[in-house]
């Protein structure tokens, strides 16, 4: 099982103007995969499109071999889960009502949704108004929700918009813990993120992104070394202590 | 709140229930009518009011989630300004009036509504999808115009335009035709029966829009939906009273504290409460002549006045306290 694009472009406005630009690569299952890259080259566009949620113009979103934007739209969240980077929620739900919502295009289920606030350290805080947390706790809010959503399939994907970019250094690594244990247990998990540190220790594949084109992709050590992130950047790296830092410009 | 909501949506029930009591009581005369005309008047009021109560709190709190706007309501998108324009255009006589006479008024309100319905929705599609910010927008911009124009049809119909004021300030008219007043019951129904199909929809769709789908919901079909049923709604609560202000503001933010903001509770609270508003604005304009101590106006008082005069304040109130939590 796997989330593979092949040649995939996009467009917001005009067809010339691409945010992503021939991308191909391949999410494995198992595996977490982490995309690099700097601000606007197309990262959380790239996410959308693996959700279904934009359609690509050119090119194929294949989820199994399946063209993911023929598949109806409750198939499709029976197999992936989306988490924004600043999730939203137009109501004063509590954190459960929110995370329940997972399961909108699924049977309901008490055990996901109570296994997937645990998970997230929020069972205590279930009954709290979405709208009143912190960015961070809803961020680990959102990801519930996404837990609760493939909870007990081993062949889902997860895809993550920088989920850790609001979250203290403890909830980073318990964020951390929870999308090992998701690609542990089988799942394709595919993460944007900036902090390099964490998507070393982290990943186990990563894709590099440089203006709309994913320019590398393959195991994170080999991928994330300084030549090629000095390319997209435009800084130096440098290894001090095994941690890769940016350096000088 | 917190608690399960159905021995609220009980209460209400209730409420709605002894209030529709209490306007069969009240009228010309109080006490229970020994005439059946008079009851069967009574009933047509009753069941007129919690028509439009009905109608215009469901589509308030549909077009509250479909905008995510606290502040929507079923006038918002130009309906009841269109409608009132189509009614002003009839009365003025650029409908012929040999045409007019067959159309009537009630078919220029409808007309007038389903136009600005379709403007509404044309002008706010972005990508083959109803786009909330626009929608709001637009409406706004077709209540105003059509507005203007409702000033100019009655600055030519000069002292002729009394009816068409009157039209405007709202009534529940116990001589409206049994068969409209039940079609308005059928209708009122219909929507809500329809709404809570959607229900947990609705509630997805609070997330944001990459949020919502990725849960599964199907947000074109989900909005077109929600934005017909809403016109509909609102036409046809037009078409039994004329224009009536807030009831479809107030009624969805009452619900919220009361029952909760899962929209399966939500939509039912609503209801119950913009009925309960109603058959009680209704009962209070057919108590004013029973007080002699105060100015007694000439003929009932608009309901619409009344829900505006009360409505207003109300809102303010939980808009200082933001007891619904959805008030920003």
């Amino acid at each position: 099982m796997s989330l593979r694009l092949d040649h995939v472009s996009f467009a917001y406005v005009h067809p010339g103007d691409r945010v992503v630009d021939d991308a191909s690569a391949e999410a494995h299952r198992g595996r977490i995969t982490a995309i690099i890259g700097p601000n606007a080259v197309g990262k959380s566009t790239l996410l959308r499109l693996m959700s279904g949620v934009l359609a690509p113009h050119r090119g194929t979103v294949l989820l199994d071999d399946s063209d993911l934007h023929q598949l109806p739209a409750r198939l499709r969240a029976a197999r992936l889960a989306y988490v924004p980077q600043r999730p939203r929620v137009d109501a004063p739900f509590t954190i459960r009502e929110v995370v329940e919502l997972g399961r909108y295009a699924l049977p309901p289920s008490s055990r996901a949704v109570d296994e997937a606030l645990a998970q997230c350290e929020l069972t205590a805080d279930a009954a709290r108004v979405f709208n009143t947390l912190s960015v961070g706790q809803q961020q680990r809010a959102a990801l519930a929700r996404a837990l609760a959503q493939v909870h007990a399939r081993s062949d889902a994907v997860m895809l993550l918009d920088e989920p850790t970019s609001a979250l203290d250094p403890r909830h980073v690594q318990q964020t951390a813990r929870v999308l090992r244990a998701s690609a542990d247990a089988g799942r394709a998990v595919v993460v944007i993120l900036h902090d390099l540190a964490l998507a070393r220790s982290l990943s186990d594949d990563a894709w590099i992104m440089h203006e709309g084109k994913v320019i590398a992709s393959g195991p994170t050590n080999e991928v994330c070394e300084p030549t090629v992130l000095e390319r997209v950047y435009g800084v130096k790296f440098e290894f001090a202590d095994h941690v890769l830092r940016a350096s000088g410009g | 709140m917190s608690g399960r909501p159905l021995p609220r949506i009980i209460l209400l029930a209730a409420l709605m229930a002894a209030l529709a009591i209490v306007r069969l009581v009240v009228g010309y005369s109080i006490g229970w009518p020994a005439d059946r005309l008079v009851l069967e008047l009574r009933l047509v009021s009753v069941f007129g009011a919690i028509s439009v109560g009905v109608c215009l709190s469901v589509s308030g709190v549909m077009l509250q989630s479909l905008l995510r706007n606290a502040l929507a309501s079923p006038y918002i998108l130009g309906l009841a300004a269109g409608a009132a324009l189509g009614v002003g255009l009839v009365q003025l006589g650029v409908v012929p009036r040999s045409v007019a006479s067959w159309i009537g008024e009630p078919v220029g309100a409808v007309a007038g509504s389903s136009l600005a319905l379709l403007l509404v929705y044309r002008l706010s599609l972005r990508r083959g999808l109803i786009d909330p910010m626009s929608m709001l927008l637009v409406g706004v911009m077709i209540s105003v115009v059509a507005s203007a124009l409702l000033m100019l049809v009655q600055f030519m119909m000069g002292r002729d335009a009394d009816q068409l004021l009157r039209w405007m300030m709202g009534r529940i008219a116990p001589e409206a035709p049994p068969a409209l007043v039940i079609a308005g019951c059928v209708t009122a129904l219909a929507g809500l029966a329809i709404s809570l199909r959607w229900s947990r929809a609705l509630d997805a769709a609070a997330l944001s829009d990459d949020e919502a789908a990725s849960v599964g919901v199907n947000l074109a079909s989900l909005r077109i939906g929600m934005f017909l049923t809403a016109g509909v709604l609102t036409a046809v609560s037009v078409l039994l009273a004329g224009p009536i202000g807030f009831v479809g503001l107030i009624a969805p933010h009452l619900a919220r504290m009361i029952v909760g903001s899962r929209h399966a509770a939500l939509l039912v609270g609503a209801a119950l409460i913009g009925a309960a508003l109603l058959l009680a604005a209704d009962t209070a304009v057919q108590l004013i002549p029973h007080i002699p101590s105060i100015p007694q106006p000439r003929g009932l008082l608009p309901i619409g006045i009344l829900t505006s005069a009360i409505g207003g304040p109300v809102f303010i109130y939980l808009l200082r306290h933001r007891q619904s939590g959805w008030i920003e």
